[in-house]
């Protein structure tokens, strides 16, 4: 049998329970102080009256006109459905307990009069408060709204007040006499957005994951979970990345439609990485998306490396910026927002600068957010590069990533090493799957045309360790018998050396140039003799 | 003799009047111990300084009643009102239809007429 079923009126809270709440049932919506309950259940109530179901308020905390003033805030015209005798608010407000039961026989009085299909009890701990014990309580509600309400078709919403601090629904029987019950939280750190979650519902199958609600100028928004799925891509197109030495040793670029993760350090050029990647893309005349959390679009035109374009005339030819900062939204509304951008937008490369700033906020959700955006990424086959930040004052990547790790298809680590006193770059293709990948730890730089791989580090180690310090191989002595003060004053004198001679040798080349040019000898002849010389 | 009936009849008016005004105030007082003595206060207030008389006698003028009592409570001077109908009905013998809307001065008019037709 077809269970005729009732909307809340918000969007997206009626997916996770097969479409509405059953006809006739009394469901308890309950929650903290500040969560949303009275613009849930206005929803609910003006939500019939568009479809000619008339609804009571009945309220025993808020006054009519403080009711008729928060709903307008949301378009609601409540005051309208009174005119017309649709809709009834019962301010009991300043009634004591001993009027409670009054109270209900005027609900039943009122519910006849105008027929109304749809109620809302403001709240179910004013009502127990006008019963001595609580079973008394339990078999008058269950009487009246169980089956008074239930045998008139009359769906019924009961408020429940849950103090702050506390975890409980109620009193401990409200939650066995409700058909259903919805439970509404304050976000993280008691902060905005709200979690929605569909605790109980009988006859319906209903999706008890916690859903983060907002609260908009429409009134409240339940956002859907973008769905976790296994999409496969087999393209073997590559996809350039713009950066300069990089393409020739990952087999011409990063396969099309794959996920790769940037990780390294505060300022190393993961954002030059990423921008140079989306405006390759753009040159090539592919779209690029760019999310950043950090970073504002104004920023973004001042990135190193970013001189030699011009990004506004890129932006809205191709170039897509979205700048949000990521504790004014969940990751379920900037999911949907991708999701919605995609769409209107058709990227083909897609750049999250960066997915640890939601690690800041929702550390123990970073599996589950990361998979929900890989699983958005793969539905529309875009080639991504998500960035990732290391702690700089950690030794070693954070936790969260090496959990995440698995969700990449390529892992591109970016590094700073010391040597002679100096920060250099390195870069290690990590990890890429299906494709073949130079192993060589590259190192880079960063100048005015932006990220440019110099070559492999032959003459070092040493730089993907913890300890971020490198040697020459022909040091004079093992790197394990340097130990003592003076034997680091001896390598030091013997890297001075080194300096020195190079700088003279360069000296030299100059000087001899010069003079061969004095003596008029031709200048490619002098090339190759010297490169001749030199490999002798 | 005729006035002797007329006496007699004027009489039997006046103290079924006396006993639904007994009734009436006896019904309200008991009705608006629901709201408190704060409120309470605020309603006979009401009442005194607008129509200068008090609460228990305003049996004749219901809207008074009605009135202050929105101003105290507002929507929720239903339930006082329906209160005062249910007392009132039980202690007139009056059958109270607890599932019908309450207008309270065209009952306590209604009540008022009935009592002083019917109580010998």
């Amino acid at each position: 049998m077809k269970v005729e079923r009732v909307s809340t009126g918000v969007s997206g809270l009626d997916t996770l329970m097969e479409g509405g709440i059953p006809k006739g049932f009394t469901v308890l919506i309950a929650g903290n102080p500040g969560t949303g309950k009275t613009v849930l259940t206005s929803h609910f109530l003006y939500d019939g009256l568009t479809k000619n179901q008339n609804g009571i308020y009945v309220s025993f905390s808020e006054a009519d006109y403080s009711f008729y003033n928060n709903t307008s805030r949301f378009g609601m015209r409540f005051k309208d459905f009174q005119k017309q005798n649709k809709f009834s608010f019962l301010d009991f407000s300043g009634i004591t307990q001993q009027g409670v039961q009054d109270a209900l026989e005027e609900v039943l009085a009122t519910i006849k009069e105008i027929n109304a299909k749809r109620i809302v009890i403001d709240s179910f701990s004013a009502i127990l408060q006008a019963f001595v014990n609580l079973n008394e309580a339990r078999i008058a509600l269950h009487v009246v709204l169980g089956k008074m309400l239930r045998a008139q078709g009359v769906t019924t919403l009961v408020i429940g007040e849950v103090p702050m601090g506390t975890n409980n629904i109620g009193s401990g029987f409200e939650e066995f006499v409700a058909d259903g019950i919805i439970k509404l939280e304050h976000g993280i750190d008691n902060a905005s957005p709200f979690i929605v979650k569909v605790i109980k519902m009988r006859t319906t199958i209903i999706d008890r994951e916690p859903h983060v609600s907002i609260i908009k100028e429409q009134g409240m928004v339940v956002l859907p979970k973008q769905p976790i799925e296994l999409h496969s891509n087999n393209t073997f197109t590559r996809v350039q990345t713009g950066i300069e030495g990089l393409d020739e040793r990952i087999g011409g670029g990063l396969l099309e439609g794959t996920i790769s993760t940037v990780i390294g350090d505060s300022g190393v050029g993961k954002t030059t990485f990423a921008l140079k990647f989306i405006i390759q893309g753009i040159i090539n005349g592919e779209a690029g998306l760019y999310l950043t959390f950090e970073e504002t679009y104004e920023e973004l035109k001042r990135a190193p490396g970013m001189a030699q374009y011009d990004l506004d005339n890129f932006n809205g030819n191709g170039l897509i910026v979205l700048a949000r900062l990521i504790e004014n939204h969940s990751p379920d509304e900037i999911i949907e927002e991708l999701e919605k951008q995609i769409i209107k937008t058709r990227p083909k490369r897609i750049v999250i600068d960066s997915l640890s700033s939601f690690e800041h906020v929702y550390k123990d959700e970073m599996y589950m957010i990361t998979k929900r955006v890989v699983s958005l990424i793969k539905k529309y086959r875009l080639t991504a590069i998500l960035i990732n930040q290391n702690n700089p004052f950690s030794e070693s990547n954070q936790p969260t990533i090496a959990k995440v790790s698995s969700l990449f298809h390529n892992i591109i680590i970016l590094r700073y090493f010391e040597f002679k006193y100096k920060m250099k770059r390195s870069m290690v293709v990590l990890k890429m799957r299906a494709s073949y990948h130079d192993n060589s730890i590259l190192e880079f730089v960063i100048s005015g045309d932006g990220l440019k791989i110099i070559g492999p580090m032959n003459d070092y180690e040493g730089s993907l360790s913890d300890i971020k310090q490198v040697f020459y191989h022909e040091s004079p002595k093992s790197e394990d018998q340097i130990t003592s003060q003076s034997q680091q004053a001896k390598r030091k004198k013997i890297l001075q050396e080194l300096d020195r001679d190079e700088t003279q040798r360069g000296n030299r080349e100059i000087m001899e140039r010069k003079q061969k040019k004095n003596l008029g000898i031709d200048h490619k002849h002098n090339v190759r003799n010297k490169n001749k010389n030199h490999v002798t | 003799m005729i006035h002797k009936i007329n006496n007699k009849n004027q009489s039997r008016e006046f103290t079924n009047i006396k006993f639904f005004e007994k009734a009436y105030s006896s019904s309200v007082k008991e009705g608006m111990l629901i709201l408190g003595e704060d409120v309470s206060k605020i309603v006979q207030d009401y009442i005194e300084e607008k129509y200068s008389f008090q609460i228990e006698n305003t049996s004749q003028n219901p809207r008074a009643l009605s009135e202050a009592l929105h101003f105290a409570i507002d929507g929720g001077k239903r339930i006082i009102e329906r209160r005062i109908i249910r007392l009132l009905s039980k202690k007139l013998d009056i059958e109270y239809h607890s599932t019908e809307l309450i207008n309270f001065e065209k009952q306590i008019k209604d009540m008022r007429e009935k009592v002083l037709k019917t109580h010998k």
